[in-house]
């Protein structure tokens, strides 16, 4: 079953070992946006071109979200008792943008700045009719790597 | 150009408040009108914003439909402190020789329900659960404590300055001291904020009647002025909250940009300034916007607030009414309760919390979504 809510999925597509991010990059000054723009945040530019954002990056930030959101925004029909608690963070690229997403496989306790990050699909909810919701998340590369 | 100077002031009590939102708001107004020995008929412009209050200009219904122009405005937490430019600048003007601020709200329980499309977002960024404040709050404070070295405590010691300072203003929601401990073991809500680290949306209204300089003594024997009075927006490469991305450039700052140009404007600088009310929508946002906005060195606020720097009898005590945190956060009416108690500090007439040693100078800061900022100087 397909939700009204997968045509915000033209950001990112999954490409067989993961997800990869579509933004945009400026012509003229190189910043690169997130989610695609037709101009730039940095310097006003009016000509963008598609670009695939790196599969993997380093933890900018993060924090925890530990009741549910207000509804609306948030798309899961679950109840307040059901709700589960999840991390959200920032994950830095080569290319100097940081984007913003959930973590997952991830606790607490054990996630630090600086982690190696790549890109997985989730699922986080259901919607009212029982359809599975699902975003890119952010899940660390490997304990070797991080530590 | 004339200079601008505060006539007077009213508020409400902050929290929860049994009067209708248009009584609040004409509460303040009127206790503004007393404080400034004025009419309302005195009165030639006035402008005004809520988020969820109504319109402002619904006030000239009580207040008397005098004819006067009525600007409606609506800036997020900066809303009360763009009234008062607006009003400040038709002063400067000559357009009136007393012109009201008046800021006011009042939210349901609860954190705000922002809408993606109200903000240029795409809706899977508000349906994924990612639109929410307080994981920008917590997000920020947890880089900036790691990156500049400052210890988690400080963040409980902030919350229970806030309650310990309301306790002394008849007008703030939290009045009740709270110990460091129950503050830092309460449900966590975004790592490391926990609950009471947090403002909650709340009831107020605030009104700020400004004259001329050269008027000041016929409303006020102890006259507070306007010094400066500055309005920024974010630049590339600065954090802000509803960010889905961005690319960050370390040190840019919308509040240190306010702060910087209201210095300047005001010919003086963060060594001046006796007492500071910061925006603390939550404890992290305190400790930030103390650096930010000049106050201090990037990771030298451990020290300070250690050390007491920033208590009611510190060198620069800060959010003396106890802030946001202590308040609530009407967000049409905070910017307006920053300078509310900042006049009082000045005229020496703030009660039990009074700052010692007469401070003359302060500054007032608001910051808010989507990356916007107002400092407002104000002086004896």
């Amino acid at each position: 079953m397909i939700s009204d809510r997968t045509e915000s999925s033209q950001d990112w597509r999954s490409d067989g070992t993961g997800v990869v991010l579509q933004g945009s990059q400026c012509a003229a000054c190189y910043t690169v946006g997130f989610p695609a723009a037709e101009s730039c945040t940095g310097c006003g530019g009016e000509t963008t071109t598609a670009v695939d954002l790196p599969t993997e990056g380093e933890l900018w930030t993060w924090t925890t979200q530990s009741v549910r959101p207000p509804s609306p925004p948030y798309a899961g029909a679950e109840s307040a008792e059901d709700f589960s608690p999840y991390l959200v963070g920032y994950v830095a690229f080569e290319s100097g943008v940081c984007v913003e997403g959930r973590l997952a496989e991830v606790e607490p306790g054990g996630v630090r700045i600086g982690d190696r990050m790549h890109i997985v699909p989730v699922e986080y909810s259901t919607d009212s009719q029982g359809a599975p919701l699902s975003t890119f998340a952010f899940a660390p590369t490997s304990a070797e790597v991080t530590r | 150009m004339t200079g601008v100077s505060i006539a007077g002031i009213g508020i409400t009590e902050f929290g929860r408040n049994p009067r209708s939102v248009p009584k609040m708001a004409v509460h303040a107004v009127r206790g503004a009108l007393a404080d400034a020995g004025a009419e309302w008929s005195d009165v030639h412009f006035a402008a005004g914003g809520s988020h969820s209050g109504g319109h402002a200009d619904n006030l000239l219904g009580p207040l008397g439909l005098t004819g006067i122009p009525f600007m409606n405005v609506f800036n997020g937490c900066a809303t009360g402190a763009s009234a008062l430019l607006a009003a400040s600048n038709a002063i400067r003007a000559g357009e009136a020789r007393l012109a009201l601020a008046v800021g006011f709200d009042r939210h349901a329980r609860g954190s705000f329900a922002p809408r993606p499309r109200d903000r240029g977002l795409p809706e899977w960024y508000g349906d994924a659960g990612l639109m929410v404040t307080t994981q920008f709050f917590g997000m920020k404070i947890q880089r900036y404590l790691e990156q500049h070295d400052v210890d988690r405590s400080v963040l409980a010691r902030v919350s229970a300055k806030a309650f310990r300072n309301a306790e002394h203003n008849p007008n703030a929601w939290r009045r009740t001291p709270v110990r460091e401990s129950e503050i830092a073991g309460s449900m966590m809500v975004a790592d490391p904020l926990t609950k009471y680290m947090f403002c909650s949306p709340g009831d107020g209204a605030v009104a700020v009647l400004l004259c001329r300089a050269d008027d000041a003594h016929r409303h006020s024997s102890t006259p507070v002025h306007i010094r400066s009075l500055t309005h920024r927006t974010r630049r590339p490469g600065s954090f802000e909250v509803f960010s889905p991305a961005f690319s960050p450039v370390e040190g840019v700052s919308v509040s240190a940009d306010a702060a910087s140009a209201a210095f300047e404007a005001a010919g003086i600088g963060p060594g001046d300034i006796d007492l500071a009310q910061l925006q603390d929508t939550d404890s992290g946002a305190e400790v930030i916007h103390m650096a930010e906005v000049g106050l201090c060195e990037h990771g030298e606020q451990e020290r300070l607030i250690f050390d007491g720097a920033t208590e009611l009898t510190g060198q620069i005590p800060v959010n003396t009414d106890g802030g946001c945190l202590a308040n609530g956060e009407p967000i049409g009416a905070s910017a307006l309760r920053q300078i509310h108690e900042s006049v009082l500090q000045l005229r020496g007439t703030a009660g039990v919390r009074q700052v010692r040693n007469g401070p003359q100078t302060a500054l007032n800061h608001v910051y808010g979504a989507p990356g916007l900022s107002a400092c407002t100087i104000l002086s004896r």
